[in-house]
């Protein structure tokens, strides 16, 4: 299993840095916050705690207690969107890899893992037409503005189950990432074409560490509460030697709080509701007005239906709707995200543990918007996720 | 279990594959904030970017043009003389129709000299009169002057008569201007004489008698008129070409300062960039006073070299396109800037002849020089000495579309020097910056 699991873990590690934009709203700031959870957690609400189930989710290392067995998951994540700016309207497509998690329990209580998530994504590219006097002669331009990079976590975390009901986990680890942003500036007038194209790239490194607590609980076999407290230091973000013009940034992570909490409300239906704050403003005084953070709130919620079946598997099916501020300003405004989503299972191989494989998949319809500032998405997603567990 | 990984790894790798796409930028105006990237002009004059420069004669010979020039008095001061030698007389002829008849004692009653002439780049006053005289001397075409017959360096010999010297008259004839074709007619005795193999001076000259005159002469030929000794009453055609060819002209270019280019022989011109271009400053863009924006932290888009035509030596104007091109001199350490080797071309611009026609100068003429100063924009490494950087502009003549010749035509363009004053070299740069790029 192991070379199986290094090849799966490394295909997902090699192609994330080359995701493609997931906001336009992404320009501001250090980005906008991804969530590491799988398709299932995303479509019950998308803060990804306190889930009845194997959850592989990173958002609390207590919910490592809910594997029996090693094993790994995987997340792809694909949106479309149409963006709507004072007046234009544009349309983009963005690939993305929200979650890679290997887990490997040691003993009857203590379980294992390894987590690699998104946390804040920082690709976007925008291209604007317009005219340069140069001289005396007014050129055609084209200027694009091209930003490849974001801040993934890293994490070893570790639970520990003093009873079936009840388990603790912590985690450690790194928020770390690159950031490339490249500048360019053609000029498209054919009258002028022996004048030679404009390109700076920028590149910076990024490095925080942070540390996180959390706790499962169920208090009867149909009620789990679960929350978790993250701790991040300083964001060190290093301009390349080479970029001469970038600047150096040293931002004071959020100190971030998650709980939820999971019903049975029938024998086949199971409700789910959490949330998560993140204190955001006092990383503020390293920004500019417009675009100071301040602290953001993400709710979500969802029910699951496990009573469907393709064949004799299992096929659960999920509604949900989240609600998230972003943190950081766009021209000044606090924009806000809302998503529906719809999510499928299947189950496959099932044990009195749970599944040893399934896929989930979660379409959501969504939107953006900083309404002060002119801007605003709509846009599809698309979630898969897979898990394989062995015993 | 082992194949269920088999197939999870396999559904991971094919889906990162799949999502790895790259996003194209979405055009949003406005979004992005103003300045982001400017782009400016800056003008250097002279002081600023050229350390010296310096007009070289000689590099290539008058045979090396395409075209023969025959002048009188062209521009109030050029004379030239062509200098023809044709190819021995045939020794047979064809006489029938079929021409399978061939006849060994063949007798040239006469014939014509026949050119054809480039009417672009021909002036003429009206009708011009031109005398063909047999040579006097012996002269070599490749190193003929208008006062030396031959000029090989081991071999000087001068003419008699400067101009080349003349023996008999052979022909004459009158050039209307717009004519193609100049004939002109030679009798039996002038063929012999033009196809006398055994005197040392044969040979043709061309001379034009009417003043103000300039006939560019692309090609010529000897036509023969023969009288088969098998056939005696009929007259054939035959043609022998021309063995060598070339023009004698006074007076040269001098070399009163300025930069030159052109001619033929051709002139070349030097110019020694200043080394530290990237020192240099200029104010920032739309920012407050006293900011200065260093080159050598801007983007170079473009850089063309700024020539302000002042003319061109009497007589000598250019009546083609002549070709600017702009290379590197390799200058090695000591070998004279003249006889330097130069690159490929790195730059070049056309200039039409009305730019300078008459003397008068309708504004400066740019070549690109882009990659040249782009290498001096650049920082060198801490322990790298920057090369001097010293261009050569050649004058170039295009006789059609894959065939660029230097020395092509008899033509020279004079441009300011750097001692000229407002006349003198200026560099257009085209620069583009970015604003400090903040994450805040």
């Amino acid at each position: 299993m192991r070379p199986a699991l290094s090849l799966a873990a490394l295909a997902v590690l090699s192609f994330a840095p080359a995701a493609g934009a997931q906001s336009i709203l992404a320009s501001s700031g250090l980005g906008v916050p991804l969530a590491p959870v799988d398709a299932r957690a995303h479509a019950l609400g998308g803060i990804g705690i306190g889930l009845f189930g194997p959850n592989p989710s990173l958002a609390n290392p207590a919910e490592l207690a809910g594997f029996p067995y090693r094993g790994v998951a995987a997340s792809v994540q694909s949106s479309a969107r149409s963006i709507d700016f004072g007046g234009q309207s544009a349309d983009a497509g963005a690939n993305r890899f929200p979650l890679v998690s290997v887990i490997y329990p040691v003993g009857a209580r203590t379980v294992l893992g390894i987590g690699y998530g998104g946390f804040l994504d920082q690709s976007w590219a925008v291209a604007t037409d317009g005219f340069e006097v140069i001289g005396s002669d007014s050129v055609a331009v084209r200027d694009i503005v091209e930003s490849n990079g974001g801040l993934a976590q890293f994490q070893f975390g570790a639970s520990y189950s003093f009873s079936p009901a009840l388990a603790v986990g912590v985690a450690a680890g790194v928020y770390t990432g690159g950031l490339t942003r490249l500048v360019s500036r053609s000029f498209t007038d054919s009258d002028f074409n022996e004048i030679g194209d404009f390109e700076q790239r920028f590149q910076w490194s990024q490095r925080a560490p942070f540390v996180s607590a959390g706790f499962r609980w169920d208090p009867g076999s149909i009620f789990r509460l679960a929350g978790s407290v993250t701790w991040a230091g300083t964001l060190d973000v290093e301009a390349d030697d080479r970029s001469a013009a970038a600047q150096n940034l040293s931002v004071d992570l959020p100190l971030q709080v998650a709980f939820g909490a999971s019903a049975a409300l029938t024998p086949q239906l199971t409700g789910n509701i959490a949330a998560r704050w993140a204190g955001w403003s006092r990383a503020a005084d390293g920004f500019d007005p417009a675009v100071a953070p301040d602290d953001t709130w993400e709710i979500g919620g969802g029910i699951e239906w496990g009573g469907a079946t393709l064949g004799s598997r299992p096929l659960p099916i999920r509604l949900g709707y989240q609600r998230r501020q972003y943190p950081f300003r766009v021209r000044g405004e606090l924009p806000t995200e809302w998503a529906a989503s719809l999510g499928l299972g299947l189950h496959l191989a099932r044990t009195e543990y749970g599944p040893l494989a399934s896929v989930d998949a979660t379409l959501d319809r969504g939107g953006r918007e900083a309404a002060g500032a002119g801007i605003a998405e709509d846009f599809w997603r698309f979630t898969v996720s897979l898990s394989l567990f062995g015993r | 279990m082992r194949s269920r990984f088999r197939i999870l790894t396999c559904v991971l790798a094919a889906t990162g594959l799949a999502a790895c796409g790259d996003e194209d930028p979405v055009g949003l105006v406005g979004w992005l904030p103003d300045g982001a990237v400017r782009t400016i002009q800056v003008v250097l004059e002279a002081p600023e970017f050229l350390a010296w420069d310096s007009a070289r004669a000689g590099y290539t010979r008058p045979t090396s043009a395409q075209h023969l020039v025959v002048a009188e008095d062209f521009g109030g001061a050029l004379d030239s003389h062509v200098l023809l030698r044709f190819a021995t007389l045939p020794k047979t002829v064809r006489y029938d129709s079929a021409g399978t008849k061939i006849d060994t004692l063949p007798a040239f009653v006469g014939g014509e000299v026949v050119a054809r002439v480039d009417t672009a780049a021909t002036r003429a006053p009206g009708p011009v009169t031109l005398i063909l005289f047999r040579t006097a001397e012996d002269w070599d075409a490749r190193s003929a002057t208008w006062t030396m017959r031959v000029d090989t360096g081991a071999v000087d010999l001068l003419w008699t008569e400067d101009g080349g010297t003349r023996a008999e008259q052979l022909g004459t004839a009158s050039y209307a201007p717009g004519d193609t074709i100049l004939r002109i007619p030679v009798d039996s005795q002038a063929v012999a004489m033009l196809g006398d193999t055994l005197a040392p001076s044969r040979g043709a000259l061309l001379v034009a008698e009417t003043p103000g005159a300039r006939i560019h002469i692309n090609s010529a030929r000897l036509r023969l008129r023969a009288r088969p000794s098998a056939k005696p009453d009929t007259i054939v055609d035959d043609s022998v070409s021309l063995v060598a060819g070339t023009f004698i002209y006074t007076p040269n270019a001098v070399n009163d300062g300025s930069i030159l280019v052109g001619g033929s022989p051709a002139w070349r011109s030097f110019l020694r960039l200043k080394e530290r271009l990237d020192t240099l400053s200029v104010p920032c863009p739309d920012e407050p006073e006293g900011c200065r924006l260093r080159l050598s932290d801007a983007t170079l888009n473009f850089a063309g070299l700024q020539l302000q035509p002042v003319g061109a030596p009497p007589g000598l104007i250019p009546t083609s396109p002549l070709i600017v091109d702009a290379r590197v001199a390799l200058a090695p350490e000591g070998v004279p800037i003249a006889r330097s080797p130069v690159s490929e071309r790195v730059g070049g611009t056309t200039v039409d002849p009305a730019a300078v026609d008459g003397g008068a100068a309708e504004g400066r003429i740019e070549v690109p020089i882009t990659a040249v100063i782009r290498g001096l924009l650049t920082p060198p490494g801490a322990d790298e000495d920057r090369q001097p950087t010293t261009l050569a502009l050649l004058g170039m003549t295009d006789f059609s579309n894959s065939q660029v010749f230097e020395g092509g035509q008899i033509g020279v363009i004079s441009f300011g020097s750097a001692t000229s004053g407002d006349a003198a070299p200026r560099l257009r740069l085209i620069l583009s910056v970015t604003s400090e790029v903040r994450l805040r």
